[in-house]
């Protein structure tokens, strides 16, 4: 080897690798991450004692003859991002996972054997506008609203329960103040569970964000902490249609009566609506139609009105957020009592500059979509009686890319 | 008092547990803050990509911050932090030749970008034939010539002896050698 091939060599790694400027040292993702690996290593720990201690029991057992003792259920619950799990505990069947895996997702685990996650996303149209909304599973949308003025306080607190596909299981997600550093939430069977606010940056906004997957009990208190200080309130919660008063959830193991599954349940101030906006309007039958859409705490609602020479009616309905579709997904839409009218709503994709609705008598209708909170939308009305059959999705030069026949039917 | 009131001893325990955990903080934020650039480096010399140091230096400090009771009390902080950087840029490199990572349309982005390498010019000669070597032959290299530690104190980063090191040296620069890595800046010899 020869000294100078090293001489050399030190030189172009020092020219190399010290032009190098790094970034600032990002300590407090630094820490998020350590947490869950310290966290993830105490549940693997506890869940192979747990696992000796049944092989221990079927051992004795076997010795003695009798049946082997039940051994307890392995738990590896764990607190998101706590740096101990040993002092969290949650029911059988609900798992909160100690290492969100990161990116957008702040809180995930399993529940009822199926694993979920919440996350961010953008629920507005890609380029056209940015709307952050916490997501179960990239559905059932619940909007984000810019971050208040709150150093080391509880911000906002949602509850979804009894969601479809989730029955029996409920999920809370809270925005708190940056100087929020740990979350305790007792559960009304008296187990509790301790998680970490995450940080992370969506729509240009710096938020703080923790969840957890709940038990069908429902959740009795969270309370904040700033460092070893109470930083909030101690906040009474009463999430849980499933655990309310006359609520057949608890009791029966039947899902409680929601009005509309999907959708966030807010404790403490509503949030505002963030968007709304006339998606339709015409004449038929003589009668004057206009649907508008709104989206906020409820969802995304819609409601129709009609106008008769004499009459006058109108229908609303609320379903979950969910991301803007590749085609279009409209949903039927009631003017109530008025009975001459049927109706569509819905949100179309954001490549489509016109939309052909063909109609079941054969006619044909150009639809231009509405942009509402950055969201492609647009409604029709038809008379009693036709159907409609087919949408026909042109992108801005006139080209048909998606034809959609499977619309439900209304009325 | 006859009956204790846990629910206040629960508290007063969760609020020492704090405690503890903001000081292990403010020390361990000090250090990593101390060492973040030279790490990044490091990392950028193991891996050829600034952006991949960046994240094998934030893995690697968040395993020393999980086990920072341990890495505070270690003879040398810096050697074992070391240590677990070049562990874990291993382990990267084992797992990149079989996983592929898929990608939500959604978290595309809304419109085509620049390559980030074009921000900080194109990769040196010397770093894409670093790449070329085997991962403990690149990291010899690294540590040796760059970090300038003797062949004792890169033994003990790598779990290896010191005749390991040295033969491992020798081979990566030999190996060096044959690439134009080396070529143009020793006088006398060229590209060819």
């Amino acid at each position: 080897m020869s000294t100078l091939d090293e001489q050399v060599l030190s030189q172009r790694l020092h020219e190399d690798l010290d032009a190098l400027a790094a970034p600032p040292a990002p300590v407090g993702p630094v820490l998020h991450r350590g947490r869950s690996i310290r966290a993830r290593r105490w549940a693997a720990a506890a869940s192979g004692l747990m696992a000796g201690a049944a092989a221990v029991a079927i051992v004795v057992s076997a010795q003695t003859g009798g049946p082997a003792a039940r051994p307890a259920a392995a738990r590896t619950e764990a607190a998101s991002s706590s740096p101990d799990p040993a002092r969290t505990s949650s029911p059988p069947r609900i798992l909160n996972s100690a290492s969100p895996p990161g990116g957008t997702v702040f809180a995930a685990g399993a529940a009822g054997g199926a694993a979920w996650q919440l996350s961010v996303r953008n629920i507005a149209d890609r380029g056209s506008s940015c709307l952050p909304a916490v997501m179960l599973d990239g559905t059932d949308g619940d909007l984000l609203s810019a971050p208040a003025n709150v150093a080391n306080g509880i911000i906002s607190t949602a509850f979804l329960d009894n969601a479809p596909g989730h029955l029996g299981f409920g999920y809370a997600a809270l925005q708190v103040g940056p100087a929020v550093t740990r979350l305790t939430a007792t559960f009304r069977d008296g187990t509790t569970l301790t998680a970490h606010p995450v940080p992370l940056r969506a729509c240009g906004q710096q938020l703080h964000l923790a969840g957890f997957a709940y038990p069908a009990s429902g959740v009795a208190q969270i309370t904040a902490y700033s460092g070893g200080q109470l930083a909030s309130t101690a906040r009474e919660t009463v999430p849980a249609s499933m655990s309310g008063p006359g609520s057949a959830g608890s009791a029966t193991g039947q899902p409680a009566l929601r009005l509309v599954p999907g959708v966030w349940e807010h404790t403490g101030a509503t949030p505002a609506a963030v968007a709304s906006g006339v998606i339709g309007s015409g004449q038929v039958s003589g009668g004057r139609w206009r649907v508008s859409v709104t989206l906020g705490a409820a969802g995304e609602c819609f409601a129709g009105s009609s106008f008769g020479a004499s009459s006058y009616s109108s229908g609303s309905a609320c379903q979950p957020i969910g991301l803007p579709p590749a085609t279009a997904v409209l949903r039927p839409l009631e003017f109530a009592a008025q009975t001459r009218l049927a109706g569509y709503g819905g949100l179309v994709s954001p490549r489509a500059a016109t939309v052909m609705a063909t109609l079941s008598s054969g006619t044909t209708e150009r639809i231009t979509p509405v942009t509402v909170g950055g969201r492609h939308y647009l409604a029709l009305a038809l008379p009693s009686g036709t159907t409609l059959t087919r949408l026909t999705l042109d992108d801005a030069s006139g080209h048909a890319f998606a034809t959609v026949t499977s619309v439900p039917p209304s009325g | 008092m006859l009956v204790r009131d846990v629910t206040q001893e629960a508290a007063i325990l969760d609020a020492r547990t704090d405690a503890v955990d903001t000081t292990r903080q403010e020390e361990f934020g000090q250090f990593m803050a101390a060492r973040w650039p030279s790490l990044v480096r490091l990392a950028y010399g193991l891996t050829g990509d600034r952006w991949v140091a960046e994240d094998v230096a934030q893995a690697a400090l968040a395993s020393a911050y999980a086990a920072w009771w341990r890495v505070r009390r270690a003879e040398d902080p810096d050697a074992y932090v070391r240590r677990i950087l070049v562990n874990t840029s291993n382990r990267r490199f084992r797992r990149r030749r079989v996983t592929e990572h898929a990608r939500e349309p959604a978290e595309l982005p809304d419109r085509a970008v620049a390559d980030p390498s074009d921000l900080i010019g194109q990769r040196s000669v010397l770093l894409s034939a670093l790449r070329e070597l085997p991962g403990r032959q690149r990291a010899i290299v690294v540590l040796r010539y760059w970090e300038d530690l003797s062949d004792a104190q890169v033994a003990a980063a790598l779990g290896c002896t010191e005749g390991t090191v040295r033969s491992q040296a020798s081979r990566a620069l030999a190996k060096l050698r044959g690439s134009a890595a080396l070529a143009d800046g020793v006088p006398g010899r060229g590209a060819a």
